[in-house]
């Protein structure tokens, strides 16, 4: 379509030009490696032919199931604890405390290091013996146990990945325009109502960006979980386990779809039900 | 946050024997010595492994819960140099790197535009797709992109790892730019137009310096997407393109976690050259925020 | 549809048209730019190529090191180039499956090797090839006809020998176990001290001290596993296996890596661990210095690291693969890793090597006498998936 407006001529590419690239990118580079995973699942242990075998054992199995309840349990606590602690120091760091400045670039410290050091780095410093215990056993004459359990895993999980989470709120927060705020405080609101009505929805798209992603990173976690999950074993390590050390693929790849779909279903929701909030409180 | 300001207004609310403005004075330095002690422990919380990362890569002997190690050594340096050839290892590292985000952002900008801009079918599924690659453990893709590359020709090629990289980066560009473009207002883009303004004069002095935070912060997470990848590395890479990850893998999976921190710490310093520097340059209203006060 | 539709999808579908053409002629030059992988020597079939790469699966930090030291001179001494790479083999096994064939000599664990062979991944059959490598007579027949069982009829030829032992901390314990069957009656000395690399780990150390604990109390791998699985004396064994793991310190590592580390923080006092690696970080501080070794009098794991070299690769560089198998097995290589490694060579030319060399180890006849290969593949597959159940995990 061209508009002629003065001397500006404008050429529109159609939304199918706009998707075309990464949708073919992702056509050749994702999606038929993704058939051949399919096509591994299906295949039969020792055995030739197709059959659905695989998913029957996962989906029949309460140890499979753990293992996804697990798997969603660490994400979904890693999403929140993100977003419990992206919030409140966003709204801090935006009042431009002293240090403010320091804080801000340590939040994106943990994304400079390799998962792998990072992990290594965590179980240093939680053991029993590590710096962390030392202090609070200092305090409150106790260790506690936080290296291969499962608080320590999502304690692990946040520092690596709630820097994403903090990143965009802190973005939508400082995006808030004062003087909206201000208005509300001169009508009468007190601080927590503005708070509540005022800045905290209008920073939603952020938290809803970076949460997504928190969430995303957290339920694939590999690196982590491998070195510092001790028994607590999550989809993408018992995936790797499968294909790996037990040389079995089908299962594997099996496991790996499985993973996929959750993954989808969980997003999807999660869009339909924000989007759908963002729609009923007026969009900003 | 809240509690906070009820304390406030409690502590002015109950003074009635006290002067208001001393119990104001005291409920703003408890409330400040608290923010202080959160920004201190949250600081420590993210700073600790660091820490724990750089003592190990230049310590020997630290055992049994002691609180440094026996002895200070740079020997695991000197290893990691004779080991690991790190000047190669970072060059390929960063060119792989490099070449990944320039693929990425041309091919997921478009695609971010649209889903900002235009009305899409069953936008919240095609978004779920576009980032299926992150939600499926690379392992399993892995296979079937070993598969193609090797007939292709491009294993053990800067360009084909690159390749592969960008499979896992252009759901970030997307998921980050279609945000960063939704805040974009389209006022502005009009205002330039009824103005007369070129579309490349748009682009350049309009569009580019309201997305530059999201295009800084996309770039950012390509980055260091690209630098911790491994799984699809290992099935790609070859004598030619040994990667720092690959490398640092294998010395933590079948040797020493003394030399990988090592490797790390040598890491860390230009990328928080680099982090400090972009810092600067993310205004942070605008990564997914609009334009203010429009 | 009036014309100015019709000129608008016109346009529309011309300008997709572009953009698509456009994307499709960029993606051919960047494929066309990517180049050819590894480039093929044109000389002729008969010439040995000057390039080859070592794909090191079996290596940790010590060997790794070790390579890059006498790599160089191999170089020299050959006049080739080897590139060096340390890998994986489930990694290896994935590139071969896909048709890479930019492997030349390959290090493999005993599991690599028949994962490999299971895989039905064509490898060359090294003993014909004699006249191409002379030192093949330094290595006696007996390491070269199977490996965990499985007759692997000459493909591999093992590049060095390892040993596993009893690793424990001086400090801790004072008396240290002389035989499985002591170290089962005495377990509660050390309860909770006891380390384990999980068996379903990519290291092997777990699953090969659960099978040197059952060999050690009275479990004979020789039968088929089925044989096995259907005694009643399997079924007992068990019992005392469940039994004895209760003893263990939980979680068990994930790692070498994560064993050593419970070693530093003083959770574990005492495991079975291959003795080169141990002795080597004891001896870079990576470990106490109170750490030392001890060794049953039977049913210990022995294994080897074996060279073999993948069948698809072209002529030429099978020559030059079969002129670093060779430099690799000469005398000079092998005794300079057993001096430097404390590793048992894969030749047997005892006479030639120095006695200084035992030390810190035991000489090769105490070791033959206790020194037991994994024999029954199926057997050590069973507990790699169904270790962790018996650990009670």
């Amino acid at each position: 379509m061209r508009r002629m407006l003065g001397r500006t001529r404008v050429v529109r590419l159609s939304t199918v030009t706009l998707l075309a690239p990464a949708l073919a990118y992702l056509g050749v580079f994702f999606v038929y490696p993704i058939f051949v995973t399919l096509r591994t699942s299906l295949e039969r242990t020792g055995a030739s032919g197709y059959s659905f075998d695989n998913y029957r054992a996962i989906l029949g199995s309460g140890y499979y199931w753990n293992v996804i309840g697990l798997t969603l349990l660490l994400a979904v606590a890693t999403t929140l604890a993100s977003i419990v602690v992206a919030v409140p120091l966003a709204l801090v760091l935006r009042t431009h405390v002293r240090g403010h400045r320091f804080v801000r670039v340590l939040v994106l410290t943990p994304l400079l290091i390799l998962a792998l050091i990072s992990a290594l780095g965590l179980l240093i410093i939680w053991a029993n013996t590590g710096w962390a215990n030392k202090i609070i056993a200092s305090i409150i004459g106790a260790d506690i146990q936080v290296d291969y359990t499962i608080k320590g895993l999502i304690v692990f999980y946040t520092w690596l990945y709630a820097p994403y989470t903090i990143l965009t709120t802190l973005s939508a927060v400082e995006a808030i325009d004062p003087a909206v705020e201000e208005a509300a405080r001169v009508t009468g609101a007190t601080p927590i109502q503005v708070l509540r009505r005022v800045t905290l929805p209008l920073s939603l798209r952020g938290v809803r960006a970076g949460s997504i992603l928190t969430f995303l990173l957290a339920f694939e976690a590999f690196s982590i979980p491998l070195i510092a999950g001790g028994n607590h074993r999550p989809l993408a390590v018992v995936v790797y386990t499968e294909a790996t050390v037990f040389n079995n693929f089908p299962k594997g790849s099996a496991l790996a779809i499985v993973m996929a779909v959750i993954a989808v279903v969980v997003l999807v929701s999660y869009q339909a039900l924000s989007t759908g909030r963002q729609r009923r409180e007026g969009r900003t | 946050m809240s509690g906070l300001a009820a304390a406030s207004r409690g502590a002015g609310a109950s003074a009635s024997s006290e002067s208001p403005a001393r119990m104001e004075r005291i409920a703003h330095s408890t409330r400040r010595l608290l923010v202080y002690t959160v920004l201190l422990a949250f600081s420590l919380y993210i700073v600790g492994p660091f820490a724990a990362i750089l003592v190990n890569a230049f310590g020997q002997g630290w055992f049994g819960g002691r609180w440094l190690p026996e002895t200070w050594t740079l020997k695991w340096f000197r290893f990691a140099r004779t080991v690991a050839d790190l000047p190669t290892l970072m060059t390929n590292s960063l060119t792989i790197a490099g070449l990944a985000i320039a693929i990425s952002l041309a091919v997921g900008i478009p695609t971010a535009w649209a889903m900002a801009k235009r009305r899409v079918r069953a936008r919240a599924l095609l978004m779920a797709l576009i980032l299926l690659p992150r939600m499926v453990p690379p392992i399993t893709i892995a296979l079937g992109v070993s598969r193609e590359f090797y007939g292709f020709h491009l294993v053990d090629t800067h360009l084909g790892i690159a390749l592969a990289h960008s499979i896992l980066i252009i759901p970030l560009v997307v998921l980050i730019m279609s945000a960063t473009f939704e805040g974009l207002d389209d006022r502005v883009l009009e205002a330039a137009r009824v103005c007369g303004a070129r579309w490349t004069h748009t682009s350049w002095y309009v569009i580019r310096p309201l997305v530059m935070p999201g295009l800084l912060a996309a770039t950012l997470f390509g980055f260091v997407t690209s630098l911790n990848e491994f799984t699809l590395t290992l099935l790609t890479y070859g004598p030619r393109t040994v990667t720092l990850t690959v490398e640092t893998y294998v010395q933590i999976g079948q040797g020493f976690t003394t030399i990988a921190s090592a490797l790390s710490a040598i890491l860390l310093v230009p990328s928080l050259i680099l982090l400090v520097l972009i810092q600067n340059h993310i205004k942070p209203e605008n990564v997914v925020g609009g334009t203010k006060g429009i | 549809m009036t014309s100015a539709r019709k000129m608008l999808r016109r346009g529309r579908a011309r300008t997709s048209a572009a953009a698509l053409a456009a994307a499709a002629g960029i993606l051919s030059v960047m494929l066309g730019i990517g180049g050819s992988a590894s480039a093929e020597p044109a000389g002729s079939t008969h010439a040995a190529a000057t390039s080859i790469t070592f794909v090191d699966t079996a290596g940790g930090a010590n060997f790794q090191q070790f390579f890059k030291e006498i790599i160089p001179q191999a170089e020299k001494d050959l006049g080739i180039t080897i590139n060096y790479l340390p890998s994986s083999a489930p990694e290896l096994l994935q590139r071969l499956q896909g048709g890479q064939a930019n492997q030349d000599v390959v290090l493999l664990k005993p599991d690599g090797l028949t994962s490999l062979t299971n895989a039905g991944v064509p490898l060359v059959y090294l003993q014909a090839r004699r006249p191409k490598i002379p030192n093949l007579h330094l290595v006696a027949d007996a390491d070269i006809k199977s490996v965990l069982g499985i007759p692997t009829h000459g493909v591999a030829v093992p590049f060095w020998r390892d040993q596993f032992g009893i690793i424990y901390d001086k400090a801790k314990i004072k008396n240290p176990p002389k035989s499985w069957q002591d170290f089962y009656n005495r377990r509660n000395e050390w309860a909770g001290h006891i380390g384990i690399i999980r068996p379903d780990a990519t290291s092997g150390g777990g699953r090969i001290m659960l099978r040197d604990f059952l060999l050690g109390i009275g479990l004979d791998e020789k039968p088929p596993f089925s044989q096995i699985q259907s005694s009643s004396e399997w079924t007992q064994d068990l019992q005392k296996l469940r039994t004895f793991a209760s003893a263990f310190y939980k979680p068990a590592a994930g790692s070498a890596t994560d064993l050593f580390q419970q070693f530093a923080q003083g959770n574990v006092w005492i495991t079975e661990y291959a003795i080169d690696f141990t002795l080597w970080s004891r001896d870079q501080g990576l470990l106490p210095k109170t750490v030392g070794a001890t060794f049953f009098k039977s049913a210990t794991y022995g294994g080897a690291a074996y060279l073999a070299v993948p069948g698809n690769i072209s002529v030429g560089q099978k020559l030059a693969a079969f002129k670093f198998i060779n430099w690799l097995l000469s005398l000079k290589t092998q005794t300079r890793m057993l001096t430097e490694m404390h590793e048992y060579p894969g030749i047997s030319a005892w006479k030639k090597m120095p006695a200084s060399a035992f030390k810190d180890i035991p000489t090769w006849t105490t070791v033959q006498a206790f020194r037991t290969p994994l024999e029954n593949n199926d057997l050590y597959t069973w507990l790699t998936q169904n270790g962790m159940q018996l650990l009670g995990g």
